[in-house]
């Protein structure tokens, strides 16, 4: 019998609106960069998509009716970037792995400059994130007709939901 | 219909000391509590092999396992003061009330309102919070009341 997964569909929307207003506050993104949701440019960019949901995976019940859930949401964070050199390869794929360094809160050195997120962001409705890490580090996902390659990183954020089943 | 658990609410007056109680709703994080009721029962059997049976009272307390500090809560001062200031005697002292509600449509329920001694176990715990479990040792003057439900879900008792 396969087995029963429930979702905090609400939570979806609000973990990836959080998340691309965390990506976005990158101290070192390049300027006017911006990192979208699920959506990538022919000609370059920033974009993460979230795979699968916003999954709950432990949920507990207060004698109060008080219902406390350990949730997760799995991210991809893709850099399309242009250039088969060598040093080209490495900047994009360093660059990634800072980014999913940043979201784990660690000091990271970009250009010399060292930058560390000292909080994740308010959530809505009872929910607060508890930790983000990185499952992977950057890997070359694919390489286009267009010679564009796509540097992937897969993240992981929990985040905890509470609310009261009855007042 | 059988009752579920959260018909059965525990309530702890954070403001002993000030005319009207400010209760605090037991239980956000407990999944499970218990009164103990520990009643003092002696059995005596005569010579006629007859077994005769005293009941002289109880000695009830209830254990909150999972309480998280947190200073947004009523209660965490209160408790704060108990465990970090040392207090004991009659500043542990408040007030339990105990309410039954069978059913959510009713307008009053059956409550009773008893003196109590908070008793701190232990705090710190591992990583995740500041845990700070105690016990809740019923103290006597037991009233019995009902309670009502302001709009915001705030009992008020009121003595039978």
């Amino acid at each position: 019998m396969s087995e029963i997964v429930n979702y905090d569909l609400t939570g979806t929307d609000s973990i990836s609106e959080a998340v691309k207003t965390l990506l976005n506050s990158c101290p070192f993104l390049d300027e006017g960069e911006t990192v979208s949701f699920a959506s990538l440019q022919e000609t370059g960019g920033i974009a993460f998509y979230p795979t699968g949901g916003a999954v709950v995976l432990n949920e507990r019940r207060s004698i109060t009716d008080h219902i406390s859930q350990e949730c997760l949401y799995n991210f991809a964070i893709v850099n399309r970037s242009y250039g088969q050199n060598e040093r080209r390869k490495m900047t994009a794929k360093e660059f990634t792995d800072s980014l999913g360094k940043w979201l784990e809160r660690q000091s990271v050195s970009v250009g010399g400059a060292l930058y560390k997120l000292e909080s994740y962001p308010d959530l809505t409705g009872g929910r607060e994130i508890r930790s983000i890490s990185r499952q992977s580090s950057a890997t070359l996902d694919a390489t286009t007709e267009d010679q564009s390659e796509l540097w992937v990183i897969n993240m992981r954020l929990t985040y905890r939901n509470e609310y009261d089943e009855q007042l | 219909m059988r009752l579920e658990r959260s018909a059965l609410i525990h309530y702890l007056n954070t403001t002993p000391a000030s005319v009207s109680a400010s209760w605090y709703k037991i239980g956000k994080d407990v999944e499970d509590m218990s009164v103990d009721l520990a009643a003092s029962v002696e059995k005596a059997k005569n010579i006629l092999d007859e077994t005769s049976v005293r009941h002289t009272g109880y000695e009830a307390s209830a254990s909150v396992n999972t309480y998280y500090a947190d200073p947004d809560d009523a209660f965490y001062s209160f408790i704060e003061g108990i465990a970090l200031g040392r207090k004991k005697g009659d500043d542990c002292k408040t007030e339990v009330l105990e309410v039954v509600v069978k059913d959510t449509e009713d307008s009053s329920h059956v409550a009773y309102k008893e003196d109590a001694i908070i008793e701190v176990q232990s705090y710190g715990g591992p990583q995740g919070g500041v845990s700070i479990p105690y016990t809740i040792h019923f103290s006597g003057n037991r009233v019995e009341g009902t309670v009502t439900f302001d709009s915001s879900k705030k009992p008020t008792f009121a003595p039978a």
